[in-house]
């Protein structure tokens, strides 16, 4: 037993005194630059909601996610953000600028920081260390080791890829390297050290318009939120679904599939030995989910396609089967009654180059940014006995023009041999 | 002239149980087998009450000493002697006694219903088990269209048997109330409501579903689905109604109607996706139908468009809606 005890304490005490007192020294170097976020409600004495922040300049400028201030951008009636300092004193702060897109929004506190990081470009290689810093949970700050494993592949907009453990609190605290260069904020974890950094390129994107000369602070946050969206999608759903889409056959059907190289894909077949029918699926989205409020998450594009078949079932049977996975639709993203209003349906039989396909319609419409919609389209192919298709387009947080459009190209691209 | 009078016995909604022509007086009215007047009363005495013809033509009720004696049935004052008035109504021990003249005017003869009365026909057994057994053969043969997986043959009976339990324990509930006003329970003519309104519910919404398919769209159809419904469940309360035997029939119609809309507007409304607090979800019209795809109603990809137009503009007016609270 003390031999075991030796040899667990002993062996890797080497390598561990080592990074711990680089790590510890990054600590006690870069703390002063770290702050807590809070917003809190006028009237509530307490905070309402907590993030991370740092300093990028000496006159207090201030950087954090999106998603820690989202709710002084949807009611700046009712809440305003305010910063703790290193030394614990609660600063005032203005909320200058966001970037709803990566997840990143500007402040500016009241207050000249002894110190500060300098933004720049970094290049890093895979298994890089990577320190993250910001409040977990309100413990106190405090610091993460962990190491940059890239770009995720298969996103619209760039995330690093950092292999260590962020916690709810440290949104928004900077992820640095030994040295104090600054690789990208804190913002998001799938849990099991799968975390996620939005890259510093886009925080001195972000830095710079705020910091430009003639940027004016938009008088709606909101507005602007709502303008940046509507950029991204006019860049995100360019070009879907048009006629050099790749498509891929099932069965008799010919689908669209992968609209663009960010979307993942996912085929599976069941064809369970005692069911009567087979099930062909097939599955294309996007990862790329905008936080815009706690009651609601948007951005995601979604496909499938299901192909069921039966050789065994009558007509009337498989038909009773059919309709009910066609009828059985739900929506992709979820949303509370205060974002989106309910959604609302319309229904034809479409006829196209000689084929009927049974479509649904279904919208609901964004409360506080007018003009973006929850859209889904839902279509049944029409005229076999024996099999069908059932296919649906998720579209979220797009304008009207952009969802007929992209719908229009998704159902010219649905055909099938009679 | 020889004088004429009716004695009847009441029930409890007025109408003569038991009804007596005297035309010879003195005559009496009580317990003992002796009487003209015969009633089957606790609390009436052997010979309770006499009615005696005067000099004069009056004919006069009076009591015999009886313990109880003879009271006014409206108000309950006793009476030991009065003039007896056609229609007068009086009460002896339990019973109420109504004393009519031959000349008493009558009101017109009710009209027979015109649309047969379903619910008495259901009291034929024949007829109320052929509508069971023909139910449970639509419901058999839906269940059979409907189940695929390979424990299709269990799900089917299992299905059957518990939807006929269902129906069951719902027309023996109203059979409990037959009993309890009629004296008959009538549990088939019950069963038979039940499961016949379920079999024209089902053959119904598959009739209204290929509508549907053929022609989606039509603004006629919620409507049409509301009507039916409430329709096919007014008849239902109707002919349960009907069968315990409760109320009078105007009573019975508007309260059978005005139960079926309350129910039928819960079913239509989205009382039930309002509880969540989450945005509901896509209540499209999913209707597919195994044949006559060839002969539904078709539009091109820019008719459907323009029909997707109208779905903006009623989430526009939700959005508009919830930005004026």
């Amino acid at each position: 037993m003390a031999h075991l005890v030796a040899c667990a304490l002993f062996l890797p005490v080497p390598l561990a005194a080592q990074e711990s007192s680089t790590t510890a020294a990054a600590f006690r170097r870069f703390a002063e630059r770290v702050v807590k976020v809070e917003i809190a409600e006028h009237g509530a004495a307490a905070k309402a909601s907590l993030g991370s922040g740092f300093f990028v300049d000496g006159d207090g400028l201030l950087v954090t996610n999106y998603h820690v201030v989202a709710e002084v951008v949807r009611e700046p009636g009712r809440y305003a953000p305010r910063v703790v300092n290193a030394a614990g004193d609660t600063l005032v702060a203005e909320l200058l600028g966001i970037d709803v897109v990566h997840d990143l929004a500007v402040l500016r506190a009241g207050w000249t920081p002894p110190s500060w990081f300098a933004l720049s470009n970094v290049e890093l290689d895979q298994g890089d260390r990577v320190l993250s810093l910001g409040h977990p949970r309100d413990l106190g700050l405090s610091i993460v080791e962990g190491t940059w494993n890239g770009l995720l592949r298969h996103t619209l907009y760039p995330k690093i890829h950092f292999s260590g453990s962020l916690n709810p609190g440290v949104s928004g605290g900077p992820a640095i390297l030994p040295d104090g260069q600054v690789v990208g904020v804190n913002v998001s974890t799938e849990g099991n050290e799968i975390s996620f950094l939005v890259p510093v390129d886009r925080v001195i994107d972000l830095v710079d318009r705020v910091t430009a000369q003639d940027y004016a602070r938009p008088d709606s946050l909101l507005t602007e939120a709502a303008s940046q969206i509507r950029a991204y999608q006019d860049l995100y759903l360019n070009g879907l679904f048009e006629p050099d889409v790749p498509s891929v056959t099932i069965g008799r059907y010919r689908v669209p599939t992968r609209p663009a190289s960010w979307f993942k894909c996912w085929g599976d077949a069941s064809r369970e030995p005692d069911e009567p029918y087979e099930r062909v699926t097939h599955y294309c989205g996007t990862d790329d989910y905008l936080y815009l409020s706690e009651g609601q998450w948007t951005g995601v594009v979604e496909v499938t396609h299901e192909v069921l078949s039966t050789d065994e079932l009558n007509r009337f049977r498989f038909y009773t089967l059919y309709e009910t996975n066609f009828a059985s639709g739900s929506p992709a993203t979820w949303a509370s009654e205060s974002e989106v209003t309910e959604f609302r349906c319309t229904t034809r039989n479409l006829e196209r180059e000689g084929t009927r396909l049974r479509t649904a319609i279904c919208a609901r419409g964004f409360r506080k940014l007018p003009g973006l919609y929850d859209v889904v389209v839902r279509a049944a192919a029409l005229g076999a006995p024996r099999d069908g298709l059932v296919t649906s387009l998720q579209l979220s947080g797009v304008t009207w023009e952009n969802a007929t459009r992209v719908a229009r190209n998704f159902l010219e691209r649905i055909s099938w041999s009679e | 002239m020889e004088r004429v009078i009716f004695v009847e016995v009441l029930d409890r909604r007025n109408q003569a149980s038991a009804r007596t022509r005297l035309s010879a007086f003195p005559a009496t009215i009580g317990r003992a087998y002796e009487n003209d007047v015969l009633l089957d009363d606790r609390y009436v005495d052997p010979v309770h009450a006499r009615l005696v013809l005067e000099g004069d033509g009056t004919l006069m009720l009076e009591d015999g000493g009886s313990r109880n004696g003879i009271r006014d049935a409206a108000t309950g004052e006793p009476i030991s002697r009065v003039t007896v008035r056609s229609g007068m109504v009086v009460r002896l021990g339990d019973t109420r006694l109504r004393l009519v003249e031959p000349g008493h005017p009558v009101p017109a003869a009710l009209r027979e219903p015109r649309v047969g009365n379903l619910a008495l026909a259901l009291r034929r057994p024949g007829l109320a088990w052929s509508v069971v057994f023909a139910g449970a053969l639509v419901l058999a043969v839906g269940g059979w269209l409907g189940s695929v997986g390979a424990e299709w043959a269990t799900e089917l009976l299992v299905g059957v048997v518990a939807a006929m339990l269902l129906l069951a324990l719902w027309a023996g509930a109203w059979a409990f109330a037959s009993r309890i006003f009629t004296g008959h329970a009538r549990f088939v003519a019950h069963f038979a409501v039940a499961v016949g309104t379920m079999t024209v519910v089902s053959l119904a919404g598959a009739l209204l579903g290929v509508f549907r398919f053929l022609w989606p769209g039509a603004s006629l159809w919620p409507l049409l689905g509301f009507v039916a419904t409430a329709a096919v469940l007014t008849v239902m309360f109707h002919s349960h109604l009907s069968l315990t035997g409760a109320l009078g029939s105007r009573a019975r119609r508007l309260a059978a109607g005005a139960v079926a809309l309350l129910l039928t507007t819960v079913i239509y409304t989205d009382v039930f996706d309002d509880l969540g607090g989450m945005s509901g979800g896509l209540d499209y019209d999913g209707n597919l139908s195994p044949v006559g795809a060839s002969l539904a109603a078709t539009v091109s990809l820019d008719e459907l468009l323009d029909a997707a137009d109208d779905v903006r503009v009623k989430v526009d007016s939700l959005a508009r809606e919830s930005a004026g609270k």
